[in-house]
């Protein structure tokens, strides 16, 4: 026999060991998780659940607490804003009480410190 | 040459058994676990005849047999198609026997492993053993590469694609590992 026909012979066909398949399989259900692509699917499928079940639940929670906040926000402003307004007028009346005596005093240019230095 | 450039690789598959396949790998891709068992039986034998071929280790072989499958069904979304699942798995084999022929050392001579169940009508188990204690002489890859040549009938260029080596490589290691199975098998006749 040619060497060519003694390695084909010699690398015949084998069979496994009885209960092979079996024994993958058993295998597989032990080890493997589901299937990556059904796994991904099912994870899919219950996240798109959950994230329905969270917007259901927490969305009037989180529109309560968004008009509240817009409300605070609002009164600030107009805590601001009257402020401004009170600070303004006091601004006015203060230059209106101060102006005279600033006028009165004005033309001798140092009036205040002249008095001050004659005994 | 020796060997023909062209001969048919007998492991191809038919368009009928590519189709079977892929009805089982749709259904295996669900996890549908009999259609998984279904594709372990199919192609069983030859992922397993690979593998004892190139440890000789009835333990190990299965071993890695089992290791090829289980990689499969996590691999089971990438696999295209029936015919892309047969060169999968004897690429997956190969790379698998070539890491475990490298990390092994031989822990028992040839003579002492007992030969598997062959089909009936084999051949003279002097002479195989022979033929093995031979190719267990070659390098890892270059045992692959007769062992594909002969096992499978594949032609150097799809040897070269599974074991993701250069078709000049493959060619070489094929006349060189031819060369030393045909000195040696001359030079000790089948007892």
């Amino acid at each position: 026999m040619n060497p060519d026909a003694r390695l084909r012979n010699a690398l015949a066909p084998v069979d496994p060991p009885e209960g092979f398949a079996h024994r993958v399989r058993a295998r597989v259900a032990r080890e493997a998780g589901p299937m990556p692509a059904a796994a991904s699917r099912r994870t899919s499928r219950w996240l798109a659940i959950a994230a329905m079940v969270t917007a259901v639940l927490l969305g009037p929670l989180a529109f309560r607490e968004y008009e509240s906040r817009r409300e605070a926000l609002a009164a600030r402003a107009q805590v601001v804003l009257a402020l401004q307004i009170a600070s303004r007028e006091l601004n006015a009346a203060h230059r209106r009480v101060v102006r005279p005596v600033v006028t009165t005093l004005a033309p001798d240019g140092d009036g205040v410190s002249g008095k001050a230095g004659r005994p | 040459m020796v060997y023909a450039m062209n001969a048919p690789a007998s492991l191809l598959t038919s368009p009928a058994i590519a189709d079977r396949d892929q009805r089982l790998l749709d259904s295996a891709r669900v996890g549908d676990l009999d259609a998984f068992e279904a594709l372990v039986r199919r192609h069983q034998r030859r992922v397993y005849s690979l593998a004892w071929h190139g440890i000789r280790d009835q333990m190990l072989a299965e071993e890695i047999a089992q290791d090829v499958f289980m990689q499969l069904h996590a691999a089971l979304p990438r696999i295209e198609s029936g015919a892309h699942l047969g060169a999968w798995l004897r690429r997956t084999t190969s790379h698998r026997i070539i890491d475990s022929l490298r990390v092994r050392k031989p822990v028992r001579s040839l003579d002492q492993i007992a030969e598997p169940q062959v089909a009936a009508g084999a051949s003279d188990p002097f002479a195989d053993r022979l033929v093995h204690r031979a190719l267990a002489r070659l390098a890892p890859r270059a045992r692959l590469v007769v062992m594909l040549r002969y096992m499978d009938d594949l032609p150097p260029t799809e040897i070269a694609e599974t074991l993701d080596m250069s078709l000049n490589t493959v060619k070489s290691h094929l006349r060189r590992g031819l060369l030393v199975l045909r000195a040696r098998l001359q030079r000790e006749p089948a007892r």
